[in-house]
């Protein structure tokens, strides 16, 4: 049975490359046999946004829907999301709108390893 | 699997949501039954002060959000050096906290599957 890792990302998509790094992180474990969960907090839910359009800095947007495609759960917390002025139907193909209470706490207990991207 | 969380809480309240954010993280943890325990320590433990006052910042009370979690015997410890080192004393602080030494944290890491920080 794979050993599970989930990744819980807290930056946003911008300001810092973080939320990148944990794109690249969830790749790396997946290469390595992992199963693998990410859960965006606070203003990390700012990168599961879909439509973003950088001209000079990677589509963290992109690549995470990438990486959601090649089998990493992803959601995150709906409360942070609405209070930044998202709606539902905003977010990249396959990332769930969801809770800490359901989500976060589903990933964590069934995680052999928990990693926290953040400043 | 993990079966318990540690709750690092390194950041004062107010100017950053990282408190407040490890707080409910916190709660999510403690309302499913997991053993879940924070841990207030470097800028964090201005978090435990009692006279504390979001009101005046129109924000929610980090000491509201940090006594919910005595609701679900979430345990929310305060390192003492950390105090010390601020010059806050422990009499300044709301009820229910438990008050440990800087020894103590290396325990409390042991005693967790996983480590969270805010």
């Amino acid at each position: 049975m794979p050993k599970t890792l989930t990744i819980l990302w807290r930056t946003g998509s911008m300001m810092a490359m973080d939320a990148n790094v944990a794109v690249k992180l969830a790749r790396a474990a997946l290469a390595k046999g992992y199963k693998v969960d990410m859960f965006g907090y606070g203003e990390g839910v700012t990168a599961v946004k879909k439509g973003q359009n950088p001209k000079r800095f990677p589509n963290v947007g992109n690549e995470l829907e990438e990486t959601i495609k090649q089998g990493v759960s992803t959601a995150i917390c709906e409360t942070c999301y609405a209070a930044r002025g998202f709606e539902r139907g905003e977010e990249i193909a396959g990332a769930k709108v969801g809770s800490l209470t359901n989500d976060l706490f589903k990933f964590i207990s069934e995680s052999d390893r928990l990693v926290t991207i953040a400043r | 699997m993990a079966n318990s969380t540690l709750v690092l809480i390194t950041k004062a309240p107010y100017g950053l949501e990282e408190a407040f954010a490890g707080l409910r993280l916190g709660l999510a943890m403690g309302v499913n039954g997991m053993k879940t325990s924070v841990l207030m320590m470097d800028d964090g433990v201005y978090n435990a002060i009692a006279s504390q006052k979001a009101e005046a910042v129109k924000m929610p009370s980090n000491m509201e959000a940090t006594k919910e979690l005595y609701d679900f015997e979430v345990p929310v410890y305060v390192v003492k050096e950390d105090l010390d080192s601020r010059g806050i004393d422990e009499s300044k602080l709301f009820e229910g906290l438990k008050v440990v030494p800087a020894s103590k944290v290396k325990e409390l890491l042991a005693e967790h599957d996983v480590v969270t920080t805010f």
